[in-house]
């Protein structure tokens, strides 16, 4: 293959970029501790201390929650934007978000007085997750049930998008007649949101995460070939129906699981995959899912840590900081594409 | 070089749409072989059910009857992954992402061969770099797909069936969208490949092309094939019975189509250089003149020539009138 060893480098270069971005964000908060204080603390058993507190306890599960939201997302938007052959295809296509939050809205707003009172703490309950969890699971089997009849792909994207705008219109519904610290309390938690995320909620998550990775792995081989559009790819030995349910299902672990944990975030998941696109300059699959890895996390890190508005003691909405990131380079990309064809 | 057992066999093969209240058959009980080492072309008028025989004999659509077999077993029975190393099947529209390079399309064809995550060991590079080399397109070989002209893109698709490494390769409409030239490059390719040991069946509306390169055409006339070589069916009238039509009638002699025309007046014509001979026929039938050897034709033509012109004289009336060119020579004639 050509130049095997520039996309190495770019690889060590993500990774070398995700690295920092962690690093600093561990390091960033309102309690000032140095870089060898967080390395010392990292690894020191003395859990009595304010730092190891600090540390173990908010800034590693934010830390980690960011990587793996931001994996997850960029991942996922690699999937769709590959099975859809649509560039903006992001993670959410399918309704996943929308099914997360019907979850949501469900228990918050339609058992709203379980909540009034700690609008802020609400995102990260066991209850709000197997909400959030059992609807996108809903969403995957109606939208697997329909993959196996609808054999264009186009339609089934169309499908997607009126699915998730019909489960909008019924959360409107919910939302009008709720009251108003419920109301508070959900649109919080469709805001987005890393910080909620306990320690012992990080192995649920990374599980997720994990599993749908496996998935994405799995069908890499197969991706590759549906670029050539899924009559070709079926000439070429793929089973269109087997490998599509496979893709569903890891972009449902993926984005099912950090919506679950984290509400929806937007744009990272269109984003990413074109940045990496863009950067690596090849429709390999496997290196573009590498990439995307590794951007998706940096990217996610990064965002955390502008919303932490360092130096200040607030902290902004996750889901602005990603939109704001996001959108430029989607509408560079558009620009880009319009100078390519115009040339 | 020309094997002669069969590698594709069509038994009563029935093609078309699956409806309610019946099926609506596009060709009918079609009875067709193809041998090793053979170049077939089938044509057929737009919608005459080409791309459905096509896709039918790839897997891509299911026959209403009969059965097709490659190699003596039925297609239906071959293992998909086993298939793709027998069969390769360029669609007509190539389908790609906007950063795929062309070594990427063809490396692509290596997808029945390698492992699980689709990682190419060195006998695939060396397949695939043999494949580029093949179909000339080695200097193509890192630019985008995006970037290259239609016709490169048709070789860049024919390199992927040959890094495929089937011994079978079907396309449908690869001279679609191609000026003349990029044509010709195409369909010589492919005959150059028959050459090389592969077999291969392709569908065009390019009939003199199809006529000139193929081994055997399958013309579809009427829900059914007709299949002969390109000869046969020509002095035996079947490519004639299908395209001829008021307006357009095809010259037995050279396989082309030329205009019908009714001969309003004669001419009678002179003229000692072959190939301006030819051209100056040409344009006298467009002009309605049949070109006469009898004593006394309406019109005479001497065509002369001095050192460095060709002077083109109408002799009409006992009057002569010399023209440079054949453009100002027609615009003369009454």
């Amino acid at each position: 293959m050509p130049k095997p060893n520039g996309d190495r480098m770019r690889v060590i270069l993500l990774v070398l970029l995700a690295f920092i971005l962690f690093w600093t964000d561990l390091s960033l908060g309102s309690a000032d501790l140095s870089f060898s204080k967080v390395l010392e603390t990292l690894f020191s058993g003395d859990q009595e201390s304010t730092a190891w507190i600090t540390i173990h306890l908010f800034r590693l599960p934010r830390a980690l929650t960011s990587l793996f939201v931001g994996i997850a997302l960029s991942v996922s938007g690699l999937q769709m934007q590959t099975v859809f052959r649509n560039p903006l295809a992001g993670p959410y296509v399918l309704g996943i978000s929308s099914g997360a939050s019907l979850g949501v809205a469900l228990v918050v707003l339609g058992f709203g007085g379980l909540f009034a009172g700690n609008a802020f703490f609400i995102s990260g309950s066991w209850l709000l997750v197997t909400a959030a969890w059992i609807g996108s699971g809903m969403v995957l089997l109606i939208i697997l049930t329909v993959s196996f009849r609808v054999r264009d792909i186009m339609t089934l994207l169309i499908l997607g998008i009126m699915f998730a705008s019909g489960i909008s219109a019924v959360i409107s519904v919910l939302q009008y007649f709720s009251g108003e610290s419920a109301l508070k309390a959900f649109v919080i938690w469709t805001m987005g949101s890393v910080s909620n995320v306990s320690r012992e909620q990080l192995p649920v998550i990374g599980t997720g995460v994990f599993a749908g990775l496996i998935l994405a792995l799995v069908v890499v081989k197969a991706s590759n070939a549906i670029q050539l559009g899924e009559t070709q790819a079926k000439t070429l030995g793929i089973n269109i129906t087997r490998y599509r349910a496979m893709v569903f299902i890891s972009t449902s672990l993926l984005t099912g699981t950090v919506t679950a944990f984290c509400g929806p975030i937007g744009f990272i998941g269109i984003a990413v995959p074109h940045i990496c696109r863009m950067f690596f300059q090849t429709s390999r699959q496997g290196i573009l899912l590498l990439a995307s890895i590794f951007a998706g996390a940096s990217l996610m890190l990064l965002s955390d840590i502008i919303s932490q508005l360092p130096g200040t003691e607030s902290i902004l909405p996750i889901n602005a900081v990603t939109s704001l990131l996001g959108i430029p380079v989607v509408v560079w990309i558009i620009f880009r594409k319009q100078k390519l064809i115009a040339a | 070089m020309h094997g002669n057992d069969s590698i594709l066999k069509l038994e009563k093969l029935s093609i078309g749409f699956s409806q309610k209240g019946g099926n609506s058959l596009l060709l009918k009980e079609l009875a067709l072989e193809v041998k090793r080492g053979e170049l077939v072309g089938l044509i057929g008028r737009n919608g005459s059910g080409k791309s459905s025989l096509l896709r039918t004999l790839v897997r891509l659509q299911n026959s209403i009857e009969g059965s097709v077999f490659f190699n003596s077993f039925k297609i239906q029975d071959i293992h998909p992954q086993k298939f793709a190393k027998e069969i390769a099947f360029v669609p007509s529209g190539l389908e790609y992402n906007e950063t795929m390079t062309v070594r990427e399309l063809v490396s692509l064809g290596r997808f029945p061969y390698t492992n699980w995550i689709g990682n190419l060991n060195r006998n695939d590079l060396r397949i695939i770099q043999s494949a580029l080399d093949k179909v000339g397109i080695q200097e193509l070989a890192d630019r985008k797909l995006t970037e290259i002209s239609d016709g490169e893109k048709q070789k860049a698709s024919i390199a992927r069936t040959l890094a495929q490494d089937t011994p079978l390769i079907i396309l449908d409409e690869p001279t679609a969208y191609l000026d003349l030239p990029a044509k010709n490059d195409i369909v010589s390719l492919l005959h150059e490949l028959v050459n090389q040991g592969k077999t291969v069946i392709f569908s065009t509306h390019d009939l003199n092309i199809a006529i000139r390169f193929s081994d055997k055409l399958w013309l579809i006339s009427e829900n059914t094939i007709l299949q002969g070589s390109p000869e046969d069916l020509i002095l035996n009238a079947s490519i004639a019975g299908i395209f001829e039509s008021d307006r357009l009638r095809l010259n037995p002699m050279s396989g082309d189509f030329e205009l019908r025309r009714k001969a309003l007046k004669t001419i009678s014509l002179t003229c000692t250089q072959k190939d301006v001979e030819h051209w100056t026929r040409e344009a006298l039938k467009r002009r309605g003149y049949e070109v006469v050897r009898n004593e006394n034709p309406e019109i005479k033509l001497v065509v002369t020539k001095t050192e460095d012109k060709i002077i083109w004289n109408i002799q009409r009336f006992n009057e002569s009138l010399p023209f440079e060119s054949i453009y100002e020579m027609l615009q003369a004639l009454p």
